[in-house]
């Protein structure tokens, strides 16, 4: 059985690791250093199957697999990309995810880990043991107390627990003198393991820690040690002993969880080795004792600063090896003790995917409609959320179906809500700026939604019920992207006022589709809404055979009915309106072409010609607050605010030639006064529309972008008079 | 995987001890069974109509979910994506499943996973 | 191995003295960078930094380093503008290695509404004389070969602005450059001593009162990073700041590889390779606000999944170490830097999970401020006063990759 370590293949035995097999062949798996072969050092690290820096004393040989030697000077090789599915989501290619929950979870199967074990037992709580030679290479401790543990096969396991137990037990120190860094250097530990499995390490001279004084070596092995006595001991192999320890406590250094606890040697109080005087102390960033002396020397006293100067620490082993030597070193050289450094995951690296495993980012929305524009050939875009058509191919004759036509849109993604209640009004009136209990029955109203602050975070329309029974109900539109917080703001409110109102979010039941043109009442009328309402009513009628809410509005500049209706019929609605106006030239819009057309009547998208400190008077929006009224969100703060001078305005723009990039600067005697938030070039109106910002007073009248003069214009730039959205 | 079927029912909000009076209907047999989303909210499966004593209760269709009628084998096969503990049997559980805010109610030989209607395709994808 | 470290840098620690004409309280870049430009600009060096744990053992010492001034509006875009130039110099300033490389940065749009939010930067950075250009996929796949376009098939990349001038810096480097240049000129720094009040004679501040006794001073800065509101306290203060965790994590160490910062809006997250080869890689702060410097799984969890749909070659990376640190967050996502009302008390706060490439500047116009008594034009915008009247320097969306 072979394993192949830099292109060479290696005989091992059943049962080697990696880094015994490698040490069998009597070479390194790196280019020398003391090797623990417990996990403790990162002396072992090599690139197997592609993932530098994985320890090979904790990994099996296996027939073929493949190591590659860290290089002797410099890091491993970046790898091109990892095979990916180029439709699958990443998270699909890598390991997955076990989860359990336990009692008391103990990390160690030692002597204090197994007492820890049969104490909780005896107290009848579920216990999982972890431990290196069941398989569990724990990565980490975290507040929950959550514990991450990378499984022998590659897997993950995630345990959530109630008492985590860190029974980890003590490391054996590497030494720290000249030569420390050749090969051929084994802890008392790692040497009994390999002569366990039969490895002949050739001359052995065996010597404590606490007596070296020098490593001698020629072509990077070693060939004899030095004794503190000055005695010189030839051989091949040198077994390093010593009477102190390190305890393995970073995992419990990484977390300060009242129900993790360290238990037996990693716990304990340990005493620091003898100060290193010569030698590399970190292996993994290669620092040696001189380099700690010159960051002393320069002032970095403190063991942070040493660290942070020198890295020493800082590699793949966390402090493992070197942290007892670092901190006698600073306790020999300030005369205080000093504390280990914080311990932070991983304890045992992951990779980046094995983080990942099973993970999962925010989820997409579709809409009922989602495989109809599909099939229609839109271009999707994902926007607030959802899956939305952002074009059928040429926005401008969708644009146009609008507006000579009648064109139908997806606008399901609209918050929808019904609010009912003895309190509904009192609440309605406090949650929105304008007046609503004088909106009758089968009417609705635009509102702004606003926050504490008095600025606008959504808008929407207040639609009011028809009462059936007495009873007075609401439905309530918000943006799509406002949909979701707006449902939680309004719940709060409503709560912490103590008023009696209840709410159903209906956004994800019900579809909505906005048929919008001249011809769009045509087109209702022959799919059996004999009556479309007026402007700004609201009524439940049946279209095609489905149950609707329709609500006549405008966004588009056209006459628009919105019709909600159940998620279900939504395929069937669609395609009822799409037969029907087949000869009225009925087609789709998407949100490019809804952008262009509200712009041209002026209409705001919030978030998008909106800012985070946008009142209602920045906005030229006054007329939709009513301050006179005695209470509602933001009243307050735009009392306080009227009296102040204000430099900030969303103006409209008109100018000659094609459209300005959206974000362009506004410029007024070569300053920057603002940006354009919005701009098309109308084909219908022949000019360029645009809304934007001005941040200095006094405001212009004309204003340049792109070089070339602007016209400050009020909007709607697009049939002033509302006669096409009321025909 | 199977695609999954529309859940229909009714959803309810009304005032708390107005739904618990319907979830248990004083002597006569129940024909429905109700989810309950919160103390004022419910869904109701099983019927068409529902008298709940609140003047302002909202009783509406619901449209909004769909579902799969797994087997206990395919619940075991997906419960890795579940972090949370698991409800008791008959209890409505809800919680993020694969990152999915999904619902599931576990029966003695099967399990009800409800989800949204706009995230299921992203359910399916993410679980099977 | 510490070639680094050998050049010039030397700290030199002083005892403290019971009085001082400047006594900032913060020991990370902005109150060091403050001193040290009182010192060699306005020729002030009776000053007096006072720090509770280790210098830059704060936000300085814990941030993932990126330098840029791609924000989104101009009162921001010329701050960190200067704060960029005055970076380029630093080395040649203070002769101090601070690892200063300038690599571009790389800030994807996945959908049309995040290229709006691109095309828009791109405009207005060129305005405010800043280098950032629109590429498209193709010329992104020539920046940084790694990228995968398709975005695991989830997150597409339709195009990206391209900044110029983003670079990185060694930040404790950058800490420990200020520092000793300071200390050189005479200034004390005060390790291991935290303010617990401040000395008032009357409304006006006269100094502060310390773990290690009282000390008077001329004017008072507070610079202390995520304990703002604490420090603020005393003074009588409420600050519109709350304090939000915020994590990052970083590999092994690679051969170089990876050329610009990666960063996409959609995602929130970002990665740069250091000198050394890791992989820096951090993501939007926590929503909760908390002091909390737990770091948590799900973070490294979602963190890294996108990394890995940005750059699917990270998937084989081992990570090394995660962390985390507290900022202050204000309310208008800019910084507040200048008087405060109360006499005697000068603040620099809101430095949130941006404020790395902001220490030169901050500091070189802090110490101005602090010299002349007057509030410069550079920072002007940023003055507390901003939310009593209503006009604040709001900038979310710049935020995104610090
Ligand atoms: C994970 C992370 C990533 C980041 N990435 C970036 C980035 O890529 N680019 C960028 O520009 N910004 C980044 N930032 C933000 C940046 O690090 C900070 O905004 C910046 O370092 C703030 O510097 P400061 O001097 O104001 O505060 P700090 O560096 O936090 O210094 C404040 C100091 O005050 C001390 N202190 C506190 N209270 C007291 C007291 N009572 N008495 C005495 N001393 C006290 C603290 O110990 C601390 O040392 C990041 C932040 C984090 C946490
Ligand atoms: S030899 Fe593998 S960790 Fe020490």
């Amino acid at each position: 059985m072979r394993i192949v370590v830099d292109e060479q293949p290696i005989e091992y035995a059943e049962g080697d690791s990696v880094a015994v097999a490698i040490v069998r062949a009597d070479q390194h798996p790196q280019h020398g250093g003391a090797l623990c072969l417990a996990g403790d050092c990162g002396n072992c690290c090599a690139e197997i199957d592609g993932v530098a820096f994985t320890r090979t004393c904790l990994t099996a040989a296996r027939p073929g697999l493949r190591v590659n030697r860290h290089p002797a000077v410099g890091a491993p090789p970046l790898h091109p990309d990892p095979p990916v599915n180029p439709v699958a989501s990443p998270n699909h290619v890598a390991s997955t995810v076990q989860r359990e929950r336990a009692d008391v979870v103990v990390i160690g199967a030692g002597e204090s880990g197994t007492a820890a074990a049969s104490a909780a037992r005896a107290e009848g709580r579920a216990v999982t043991v972890l431990a290196g030679e069941l398989g569990h290479d724990v990565v980490g401790v975290y507040p929950g107390p959550l514990v991450i543990v990378r499984l022998a096969d590659g897997d993950m396991l995630h345990v959530h627990a109630h008492d985590v137990v860190i029974a980890t037990g003590a490391a054996e120190l590497h030494p720290v003198c000249d030569g420390n860094m050749l090969r051929g250097i084994f802890t008392a530990g790692a040497a009994e393991k390999l002569s366990a499995t039969g490895v002949d390490l050739g001359m052995v001279a065996t010597v404590e820690l606490e007596q070296l004084r020098s490593i001698e070596g020629s072509d990077g092995h070693v060939t004899g040690v030095v004794t503190a006595d000055g005695t010189s001991t030839p051989c091949h192999s040198l077994i390093v002993t010593s009477r102190h320890t390190s305890p393995r406590d970073l995992l419990a250094r990484m977390v300060s969880d009242p129900h993790v606890h360290a238990a037996g040697a990693a716990g304990a109080h340990f005493e620091l080795p003898p100060c290193p005087t010569t030698g590399v102390v970190c292996a993994c960033s290669k620092v040696t004792v001189d380099d700690l002396q010159m960051v002393w020397d320069k002032g970095f006293q403190h063991l942070e600063l040493i660290k942070r100067a020198s890295l020493c620490g800082t590699g793949t082993c966390q402090g493992g090896a070197c942290m007892p030597h670092l901190r006698a070193f600073v306790t020999a050289k300030s005369g205080q003790a000093a504390a280990p450094f914080t311990g932070r995951p991983a304890s045992r690296q992951l990779t980046i995917g094995e983080a990942a495993a099973d993970m999962h980012l925010d989820p997409f929305r579709r809409t009922a409609l989602h495989d109809e524009h599909i099939a229609l050939g839109a271009r999707m875009d994902r926007f607030g959320g959802w899956w939305r058509p952002w074009n059928y191919g040429d926005y401008l004759d969708e644009y146009w179906a609008v507006r000579e036509g009648v064109s139908l849109g997806d606008v399901s993604t609209l918050g929808k809500m019904i609010v009912s209640g003895p309190d509904v009004v009192e609440a309605l009136e406090r949650i929105y700026p304008t007046t609503i209990h004088d909106i009758r029955p089968g009417r609705s109203r635009y509102v702004l939604l606003l926050n504490e602050r008095g600025h606008l975070i959504d808008d929407g329309m207040v639609c009011r019920e028809t009462s059936v029974d007495g009873t007075d109900r609401f439905v309530l539109t918000f943006t799509s992207g406002g949909a979701s917080f707006a449902e939680a703001w309004i719940r709060d409110w409503i709560e912490s006022w103590g008023l009696d109102v209840h709410v159903l979010d209906r956004t994800l039941a019900l579809s909505a589709i906005n048929v919008t043109g001249p011809l769009a009442s045509e087109l209702l009328r022959r799919v059996g809404l004999d009556e479309p309402p007026r402007f700004l009513q609201h009524v439940h009628a049946d279209v095609a055979g489905v149950p609707c809410h329709v609500l006549r509005l405008s966004f588009t500049g056209e006459a628009s009915f919105e019709l909600h209706h159940p998620r279900i019929h939504s395929v069937e609605l669609w395609q009822a309106l799409m037969a029907a106006g087949s000869d009225l030239g009925v087609r789709p819009h998407g949100l490019q072409a809804l952008f262009a057309l509200r712009l041209e009547k002026g209409h705001v998208i919030v978030g998008m010609d909106t800012e985070m400190d946008s009142t209602p008077r920045r906005l030229n929006m006054d007329w939709a607050v009513k301050l006179d009224k005695p209470n509602f969100i933001g009243r307050t703060a735009l009392l306080r605010t009227a009296d102040l001078d204000d430099r900030r305005r969303l103006f409209g723009m008109t100018m000659d030639g094609p459209a300005p990039v959206e974000g362009a600067p506004i410029w007024v005697d070569g300053q920057i006064v603002g940006h354009v938030t919005s701009s098309f070039h109308s084909p219908g109106l022949g000019k360029t529309v645009m809304l934007g910002w001005q941040k200095h007073t006094p405001f212009a009248d004309t204003v340049t972008i792109d070089d070339r003069p602007a016209l400050v214009t009020h909007p709607p730039f697009y049939d002033a008079e509302g006669a096409r959205a009321r025909a | 995987m199977r695609a999954p079927d529309a859940l229909i029912g009714l959803r309810v909000v009304a005032k708390p001890a107005a739904l618990d009076a319907v979830a248990a209907p004083d002597g006569r047999p129940k024909t429905w069974t109700m989810l309950r989303i919160a103390p004022d909210d419910a869904i109701v499966t099983g019927t068409a109509t529902l008298t709940v004593d609140d003047p302002f209760a909202i009783v509406e269709p619901e449209y909004a979910f769909v579902h799969w009628r797994l087997t206990t084998a395919e619940f075991d096969g997906i419960k890795r994506h579940i972090e949370w503990p698991l409800p008791a049997p008959g209890v409505l559980g809800q919680g993020l499943i694969a990152g999915v805010a999904a619902k599931v109610v576990i029966a003695s030989d099967h399990v009800l996973l409800i989800v949204s209607a706009s995230l299921a395709d992203e359910l399916m994808d993410r679980l099977w | 191995m510490n070639e680094f470290v050998e050049t010039l840098l030397e700290l030199t620690w002083h005892e403290p003295k019971s009085s001082y004409d400047v006594v900032i309280i913060g020991g990370g870049g902005h109150g060091l960078a403050t001193a040290y430009y009182l010192a060699t600009r306005h020729g002030i060096t009776n000053v007096a930094v006072i720090e509770a744990d280790y210098i830059g053992s704060g936000n300085s010492g814990r941030n993932t380093t990126i330098i840029r001034a791609n924000y989104g509006i101009p009162e921001s875009i010329r701050f960190y503008n200067h704060s960029v130039d005055l970076y380029r110099n630093l080395e040649a300033e203070t002769g101090c290695r601070i690892m200063h490389a300038n690599k571009g940065l790389i800030w994807m749009a996945h959908t049309e509404s995040g290229m709006r939010a691109e095309r828009s930067r791109v405009q207005l950075n060129n305005a405010c004389g800043v280098e950032t250009v629109l590429v498209d996929p193709i010329e992104i796949k020539r920046l940084c070969p790694q990228v995968d376009l398709t975005g695991g098939g989830r997150y597409p990349v339709l195009g990206a602005s391209f900044h110029v001038p983003g670079s990185t810096a060694r930040h404790d480097r950058v800490v420990w450059a200020y520092a000793q240049g300071a200390m050189h000129r005479g200034v004390h720094v005060l390790q291991g001593t935290s303010v617990t009040g401040l000395l008032r004679d009357g409304d006006r501040v006269v100094g502060v009162k310390t773990s290690r006794g009282d000390i008077s001073a001329g004017i008072v800065m507070s610079a202390v990073g995520g304990d703002v509101s604490t420090i603020a306290a005393h003074a009588g203060l409420r600050l519109p700041v709350r304090t939000h965790p915020l994590q990052a994590f970083v590999t092994n160490g690679y051969a170089q590889g990876l050329g610009p910062i990666v960063s996409s809006t959609d995602l929130l997250c970002y990665v740069s390779q250091t000198a050394r080869g890791q992989m820096l890689i951090g993501h939007e702060f926590e929503r909760e606000s908390s002091y909390s410097r737990q770091s948590s799984f799900q973070f490294l969890q979602s963190c890294s999944l996108k990394m890995a749909y940005l750059l699917p070659f990270v998937r084989n990376l081992k990570i090394l170490r995660q962390w985390t640190g507290r900022c202050d967050i204000s309310a208008d996502f800019s910084p507040i830097m200048g008087f405060t009302g109360v006499e005697g008390l000068v603040i620099t706060t809101g430095w949130g999970t941006w404020g790395f490439k902001g220490i030169p500047a901050g500091g070189e116009q802090m110490a101005e401020l602090i010299a002349t008594g007057r509030t410069p034009d550079l920072i002007a915008p940023f003055a507390l006063s901003r939310f009593a009247a209503d006009h604040p320097m709001a900038d979310q969306g710049s935020t995104g990759t610090r």
